[in-house]
């Protein structure tokens, strides 16, 4: 994110923590493909996702007027987007992580030319979202952040309050463990970069 | 180049992250190495296929941000705004309500301490003194003189009582007592 976006959004979150709601709408809309991420990287449905975002925007309404520092509004979000999605999931008291089994039911919507081609697609991506879902959780959320808005690392670094080297080694070994496990290699360890 | 190093290479390059001089050595990686190549493909298909998984079964599924915030809000959010406020005025009061009184309890005892009612050892008799004079000594005793009351920020500083004695031979005395029971030596003023 530029040094402009940052005083932009720092300006939206002055608005919002006085009241202004537009404001914080726009904030959600700026950040709702990451923290919809972040939140089905907890939830691993969907549905449930939705319903837990509403939560995390009613948390967000009360609590926006305690945020000290408005230039650190996107870890802020994201710290209480995995706080309000882990409190979903124990209060729905349902499996972690169902990653692969609900998208493989939503892909089969997806427009393919034969229905052999549709079903080797869903196959495929259903191979892959398994591999996804294995991944230990800190891979699994810097990956799912980098692939589902193509986050620079300097923003996934910023939201998860890591560091930038932090967010290159785990895509890399997210990245392997996920070949490997495709390809059918041993992935019984986190490889070594 | 070893293999933790391309594949680090490889990742920077798919995620548009690689510098200048990173991909001068990955080009040259790729153009010696038909293995690193087939890798670089094999990753650029899984990165494609990844994106177009969670595009179809996450981003573009279910309700929109507007429609979830609006939702947020109907269902209790604005109200929590206004209930937040209401809490955090009544929060404020109270905490400064509270930080008063024990301002005021710390000061009465502080102040109550330093009060001569609770000064210990008060001698309750008249005091007496001994006076040398010419090499001669003197026993005084004179009638105690109350402390006079004064006000409570005043107190601290009064642990000294003061007498006037008149002697024998006409001169006159000022004798400094002190609460602990204790007399220094007198000061002769009769040539003042």
């Amino acid at each position: 994110m530029s040094r402009t976006e940052i005083k932009n959004e720092s300006a939206l979150v002055i608005a919002a923590r006085q009241g202004d709601s537009q404001s914080l709408q726009r904030l959600l809309e700026k950040n709702w493909t990451w923290l919809k991420g972040l939140v089905y990287n907890v939830l691993g449905d969907i549905h449930d996702v939705d319903d837990a975002l509403q939560e995390i925007c009613v948390l967000v309404i009360r609590k926006i007027p305690t945020l000290r520092e408005p230039e650190r509004f996107r870890p802020w979000l994201a710290t209480l987007a995995k706080r309000a999605a882990l409190a979903w999931r124990m209060k729905q008291s349902r499996q972690p992580n169902r990653l692969g089994e609900i998208t493989a039911a939503q892909l089969s919507d997806t427009g393919a030319d034969s229905l052999c081609d549709k079903a080797a697609q869903n196959e495929q991506y259903q191979r892959i979202l398994e591999a996804v879902r294995l991944l230990p959780e800190k891979y699994r959320e810097v990956f799912i952040l980098k692939y589902m808005e193509d986050l620079s690392y300097a923003d996934i670094a910023e939201i998860l309050d890591i560091t930038v080297t932090t967010v290159q080694i785990r895509l890399v070994r997210a990245r392997r463990m996920i070949y490997n496990r495709l390809t059918g290699k041993p992935t019984d360890k986190v490889p070594r970069t | 180049m070893n293999q933790e190093m391309l594949e680090i290479l490889i990742g920077k390059y798919l995620d548009s992250e690689i510098m200048p001089a990173e991909q001068r050595l990955l080009d040259a990686e790729l153009s010696g190495n038909p293995e690193s190549r087939r890798l670089l493909q094999q990753y650029q298909q899984l990165r494609d296929q990844m994106r177009d998984a969670f595009t179809v079964g996450v981003v573009e599924t279910g309700r929109s941000a507007q429609e979830v915030f609006e939702t947020a809000c109907a269902g209790g959010g604005a109200k929590g705004i206004n209930r937040t406020g209401r809490f955090l005025g009544w929060l404020r009061f109270a905490a400064g309500l509270a930080a008063g009184v024990m301002i005021g309890w710390g000061a009465y005892f502080i102040l109550s301490d330093s009060s001569p009612s609770n000064m210990p050892n008060m001698p309750r008799r008249s005091p007496a003194v001994i006076v040398e004079q010419n090499g001669k000594k003197l026993k005084v005793a004179f009638p105690r003189i109350e402390p006079q009351r004064t006000p409570s920020r005043l107190r601290v500083v009064r642990n000294v009582d003061w007498y006037n004695f008149a002697d024998e031979s006409g001169g006159e005395w000022l004798v400094e007592g002190y609460r602990e029971n204790t007399v220094s030596p007198a000061v002769y003023h009769g040539d003042l």
